[in-house]
């Protein structure tokens, strides 16, 4: 019994010592966004070559939004054939475009598809030559296969990767594609930034969750030079880099998190572009959610049985970057790690044997965490609004108690699931997350305005092709961040 | 009752932290996504464009006849109309000036608004300009202090000692006098110290294959420290230190540096130049590509950044110095500070 007492005395000082790593973690980094030196990004490179692009989009019963992303993308490029434009007008375009079409192709991968996803992609394909659609029917499912067969169709340099319900703004291309020009870079994070936000509480607890996320997490790693993640969307990464390392690992189901970790272990470097901003649609029901949050802990968790030892054995990584490497690893795992705490503080408490250590400075101690610690994340997503000049959204804050039982219940679940992967070698089954978007989904006036000047489909690919482009512009944002 | 109270009060307490929120569920005063610019697009003269699309927007230039006129830009504001004008010392201009034709000024004298010129622009020594968009050449004598931006379809040339304000860019070429101050450039070319006829530079035919190395990289990387004088490099390679390549050594791709990374004299780079501390380029080196620094760019005389043809990238973070006889054909950036300096002390 006196062993069993003090193996429970020991997690409850090991689970105290992973969380103060991580409530230091999560101060430093607010703290560090918040006063220290900003990295820049090379956003403001303005360059007259254009690297050729793929961008890929894996789809899979995507007709509620497949016609949105390709309006945007195609808006992005010249010409549109349409000769009834007069010349100063094509000139126009031409000056507004943002990336040549003929630097670029958009794949569109149909997975599996039962819905009418298959006949809007073949529409624009019969537009627009440079979209080429995949159309998969065969072989495995998910995410990480249909982005194989895409890579063995793409004839970039670069590959671009956005999910179907992105809506990507005109300069993302540029800005996402400029920094390969930089040697050392394999890939590229942009920032996602929820579109549906006002839709109800969880979308607004979500949006709350990538800000902190982005603007504070992945730009203090990048102001830091630690390990910027590459998200599988709104990215992207070398072509022939990715191929010399086997493509992507379809057993796998976070196979951004597995890039990340097998590009880092080669000698690149991740990086993230905060300016590359990107709408995405968050889920909208806690379902949904669930399914999300489960499949990424399931998936994070695979990634970090496998590159744990790797990553500390690196010769191309830094200390720190070992350090953020492994933390990084491990943020799926707190969940479980804090509910074996409680169960195992609950039996300390229960067996009469709780008092650890006593005296003035364990009670101050606890005093500080309770004051400090508990509040890390909601100080960084708190900082992290300040930042991007939110208002009243912060008193939402203390609503994302909720999302974390929420969060850790089903990221405990999804770390047993990564186990099971891990120890039968079973298949993994991609779980797509539910779009939601119809018409009459609520959408930033902006980009209402945006669809209407531009004559674009509002769900169902029912484009018009006589669109027009904004010849001047809307600002220039040049900035150094 | 004291218990159904006691239960109240403490439900009460547990409420009081998410009012706040429930209240702004409710309200949505915030709830708007973070605000995207979907149709935004890098332009370097975009604040010339601008200038020029908000005057036609005003039909501006329907306004024959010389004269002050109130016109709705952004918002009320008062425009001189005139034809070619001439500004005598010491004089302070409070409203836009429109000239059809050229605009001249004396010493000393103050544009406190735009001004947009269809002719070419020369400015005296010492006046104080808010912006000028030009569709001719815009001359700035020594000591112009320039607060926002200049653009201009010809040629920009500036004197000493002269304050360029955030922005200058033109259709053409900029020529920059000693000691001027700067945020932001962009020119095809743009020169520093004398004006001079600019010669055609020519990219060499890129000559590095972009394929993997045996470790699956395309870069080499090296914890050396130099690149000996007159060496060939055919990979693109990143230094984990800081870095010195040698005199007249031809990197044949791109070169990447964690810490400084200093250039002597007759380097050629085919590729990029990016360092995370600072770039110090020798004299009469040739960089075709981009040069890239977290910390400060200095460049010394008779070098060239990119050629004739194509449009590549200068920042600094920190800061970027030019010395005289610097040729970059694109764009320039800098946070802090950006300096035509005098001394020769790069390389």
């Amino acid at each position: 019994m006196e062993m069993v007492i003090l193996i429970l005395k020991i997690y409850l000082i090991f689970t105290i010592c992973v969380l103060l790593i991580y409530t230091i973690r999560h101060y430093f980094f607010t703290m560090h966004r918040l006063y220290s030196e900003q990295r820049v990004y090379y956003q403001d490179i303005i360059d007259s070559e254009f690297k050729k692009i793929s961008i890929l989009i894996p789809m899979h019963n995507e007709e509620k939004v497949a016609g949105q992303i390709l309006d945007l993308l195609v808006s992005n490029t010249f010409p549109y054939h349409n000769v009834e434009e007069p010349p100063q007008k094509i000139l126009d375009l031409l000056i507004a475009a943002d990336y040549p079409h003929d630097k670029m192709e958009i794949i569109p991968i149909n997975d599996y598809s039962s819905d009418k996803t298959r006949r809007i992609l073949d529409d624009y394909a019969t537009k627009y030559p440079f979209i080429k659609p995949v159309h998969r029917y065969s072989g495995e499912r998910g995410k990480p296969a249909a982005l194989n067969d895409g890579l063995k169709r793409a004839t970039g340099e670069i590959i671009i990767v956005f999910d179907a319900d992105y809506l990507p703004p005109k300069g993302i291309l540029k800005d996402i594609a400029v920094s390969f020009n930089d040697p050392e870079v394999g890939a590229v994070m942009g920032r996602v930034v929820p579109v549906n936000t006002k839709t109800n509480m969880l979308t607004r607890l979500l949006d709350l969750e990538r800000t902190g996320g982005y603007q504070v997490d992945q730009q203090a790693r990048y102001n830091l030079q630690l390990i910027p993640q590459y998200g599988g969307t709104v990215g992207g990464f070398r072509r022939e880099v990715v191929e010399a390392i086997g493509c992507f690992d379809t057993k796998l189901l976070a196979e951004d998190t597995d890039l990340t970790f097998r590009l880092l272990l080669c000698g690149w470097k991740v990086i993230y572009a905060n300016r590359a901003e990107c709408y995405e649609e968050a889920p909208e029901t806690w379902s949904t959610r669930a399914r999300q949050i489960r499949r990424w802990s399931r998936g994070h968790n695979q990634v970090l049985f496998r590159y744990l030892g790797p990553l500390l054995e690196s010769s191309h990584l830094t200390r720190y970057e070992k350090l953020d490497g492994v933390l990084l690893l491990f943020i799926y795992s707190i969940p479980l790690i804090m509910v074996l705490a409680i169960c195992d503080s609950l039996a300390l408490f229960f067996l009469g044997e709780m008092q650890i250590v006593a005296g003035l400075l364990p009670f101050l101690f606890v005093g500080a965490y309770n004051t400090f610690g508990n509040f890390a994340p909601f100080y960084q997503i708190g900082i992290a609004s300040l930042l991007d000049g939110a208002t009243n959204r912060i008193l939402l804050l203390p609503m994302l108690l909720f999302n974390y039982f929420f969060n850790t219940f089903y990221i405990t679940i999804g770390f047993f699931e990564a186990i099971v992967d891990t120890f039968t070698g079973r298949h993994t089954k991609w779980s797509k997350t539910k779009r939601f978007r119809n018409e009459n989904s609520e959408a930033p006036q902006h980009i209402k305005d945006l669809r209407r000047s531009n004559g674009m489909s509002n769900s169902r690919g029912n484009h018009v092709s006589n669109r027009s482009s904004d010849p001047n512009g809307t600002g220039n944002k040049t900035r150094l961040e | 009752m004291l218990i159904v109270l006691t239960a109240l009060f403490l439900i009460a307490l547990f409420a009081l932290p998410f009012l706040p929120g429930i209240v702004e569920w409710i309200r949505k005063r915030d709830a708007e996504p973070l605000f995207i610019p979907m149709e935004y697009i890098r332009n370097p003269r975009y604040f010339g464009n601008s200038f020029r699309r908000i005057l036609k927007d005003a039909n501006a230039d329907s306004e024959s006849s010389p004269g002050i006129r109130t016109l709705t830009l952004s918002k009320e504001e008062k425009v001189e109309i005139t034809r070619s004008v001439h500004f005598g010392e010491n004089l302070a201009i409070d409203h836009l000036v429109y000239t059809r034709g050229d605009l001249t000024s004396d010493g000393h004298v103050f544009f406190n608004k735009e001004l947009y010129v269809t002719g070419n622009v020369a400015i005296g020594c010492y006046n104080v300009i808010q912006a000028i968009a030009g569709d001719g050449d815009i001359t700035l004598a020594e000591g112009t202090k320039c607060r926002r931006w200049l653009d201009a379809e010809g040629t920009i040339r500036t004197g000493r000692n002269c304050r360029l304000g955030m922005s200058v860019s033109s259709g053409d070429k900029i020529f920059l006098g000693k000691n001027c101050l700067f945020h932001r450039l962009f020119g095809m070319p743009i020169v520093t110290g004398r004006e001079k006829t600019v010669a055609a530079h020519t990219a060499p035919a890129p000559s590095l294959p972009q394929k993997l190395l045996s470790n699956g990289l395309t870069f080499k990387p090296l914890k050396d420290r130099a690149i000996p004088p007159g060496a060939v490099v055919n990979e693109n390679v990143v230094f984990l230190n800081d870095v010195e390549v040698g005199a007249g050594a031809r990197l044949k791709g791109s070169i990447k540096s964690h810490g400084t990374l200093t250039i002597k004299e007759d380097v050629v780079v085919e590729g990029n130049i990016f360092s995370d501390g600072d770039i110090i380029i020798g004299r009469n080196a040739a960089v075709y590509g981009h040069v890239f620094s977290q910390m400060t760019v200095r460049i010394a005389g008779q070098s060239a950044i990119s050629c004739s043809n194509k449009i590549k990238t200068v920042v600094g973070k920190k800061a970027v110095f030019l010395e005289p006889d610097v040729t970059i054909y694109g764009f320039l950036a800098t946070e802090g500070e950006g300096k035509t300096i005098e001394q020769e002390s790069c390389g």
